[in-house]
């Protein structure tokens, strides 16, 4: 029989040696762990790779779609851009097309960002060219009810899957310098313009491209001086949230960028609205694809 | 255990040296609560046999274990509840089951290398088939 001193002896033999068995088991399991972890690690390392690889790639070819600023040469005296997609590819969109001694171009911001905001921006400037380029010679609210007419074609429901209101929102212009004529389409964005009485901003007509409507695009027409100035840009500008409370840049920024360097080149006011917007984001995250595009007659 | 509200009116129907076993007629659950720092497997036996008794004749929904007071478990007794004694509950439809564990950092981890090494020992034991819910303590059964 044993004695309660070497019962309570034996309990505490047992429950070390649990113990050390605990510990050893717990030991390999972590290093187990440690082992899958470092794996999958490496293993999300190479898709990682991978998709950087492929986006570059893609970035590469989105890139084609930039127009040359010597295509704005010919018809204003200066012209510039900014475009920054939020991520290596995005659905902002810059179009110019020379034709018939006219220039038709815009500023085009697609649903969505990254990987779906380039494909619908590919697929925006691929409609848009061809509309552009063939047939008889059209307005620019021609241009947009066409382009319109293919998106929602496009993404109309099909083998049960639901109607999608992919498109594209911007401003789109057809500029003819032998009558100093800007025609335009206002479809979901506004535009700065600057002309000797001052500066004046033209509210956007509510359409947008692909969101299933089917009414009138409009084209306004402009009869343009030299000296004349017009600024347009993507919602991501006065979207981006930064500054001291984490809000919106907001349009009145932009107003006020604008209209407080008035007497600067174009050139040099997109490089103070991008400063003032790097200034207002402080390192943080951009947060859509930001577009901005400024002429002057 | 006894220190709580016993709001769902729990009763100590068993105990030995390292367990008791109480019965919620509110809950219709059974609740098996350690009280050393260790239980050898002999004893830790006879009081699940007991609660498994219990559980047939209560006819528990559901079943807490309550190892807050261990600091060291006995892996072939946790093999034998799982893979036996979990068993015999679930062929009287009781899957789910309540935890309460020990307020030390790698009690818990010692647990999932005990739970990694019955699946490897028992490959053909379905382990989906029983809802373990760990709890804070007793009274978050009713949160």
């Amino acid at each position: 029989m044993l004695t309660q001193k070497e019962k309570e002896s034996e309990y505490y033999k047992e429950q070390l040696s649990s113990l050390k068995d605990m510990m050893q088991r717990s030991t390999a399991y972590m290093q187990k762990l440690q082992s899958e972890l470092s794996e999958a690690k490496e293993q999300l390392e190479i898709k990682h790779h991978e998709i950087i690889q492929s986006v570059n790639y893609a970035k590469g070819i989105q890139d084609r779609l930039i127009p040359d600023l010597e295509t704005f040469a010919p018809y204003f005296s200066e012209a510039n851009f900014h475009l920054s997609q939020q991520g290596a590819i995005g659905g902002d969109l810059i179009y110019a097309r020379e034709r018939d001694n006219s220039l038709y171009f815009g500023l085009m911001d697609c649903t969505g960002h990254g990987i779906p905001g380039a494909l619908i921006s590919m697929m925006g400037y691929s409609f848009l060219d061809e509309i552009v380029k063939y047939g008889s010679k059209k307005t620019s609210g021609q241009v947009m009810e066409i382009l319109n007419k293919h998106f929602v074609e496009f993404f109309e429901s099909r083998n049960n899957e639901p109607k999608r209101h992919d498109g594209m929102d911007g401003v789109f212009f057809h500029y003819m310098p032998a009558e100093n004529l800007l025609c335009y389409s206002t479809v979901g964005r506004p535009l700065w313009l600057k002309t000797a009485k001052g500066w004046e901003f033209i509210k956007s007509d509510r359409l947008s491209i692909g969101g299933g409507y089917s009414g009138e695009f409009k084209c306004h027409s402009r009869t343009l001086a030299p000296g004349d100035e017009l600024f347009i840009f993507s919602d991501g500008l006065p979207d981006q949230f930064g500054g001291k409370r984490n809000k919106k840049f907001l349009s009145k920024r932009v107003r006020q960028v604008l209209h407080q360097n008035e007497n600067l080149s174009v050139s040099q006011k997109i490089e103070e609205m991008v400063t003032r917007l790097s200034k207002w984001k402080d390192g943080a995250e951009q947060t859509d694809d930001i577009s901005f595009l400024g002429l002057k007659v | 255990m006894m220190e709580e509200s016993n709001q769902n009116n729990w009763e100590k129907t068993w105990e030995n040296n390292f367990l008791e076993i109480y019965h919620s007629d509110i809950l219709d659950m059974g609740l098996c609560v350690a009280t050393q720092e260790y239980i050898p497997i002999a004893e830790f036996k006879v009081a699940f046999l007991e609660a498994l008794e219990l559980a047939k004749k209560m006819q528990w929904k559901g079943f807490v274990f309550d190892k807050s007071a261990l600091t060291t478990f006995h892996q072939p007794s946790m093999e034998w509840y799982y893979t036996e004694w979990k068993t015999e509950l679930l062929e009287l439809g009781l899957s789910q089951h309540y935890k309460i564990l020990p307020p030390i950092p790698w009690f818990k981890t010692s647990v999932d290398a005990g739970i990694e090494e019955i699946k490897s020992n028992h490959p053909d034991f379905d382990f989906s088939k029983i809802n373990v819910t760990y709890i804070q303590s007793i009274e978050g059964l009713n949160s």
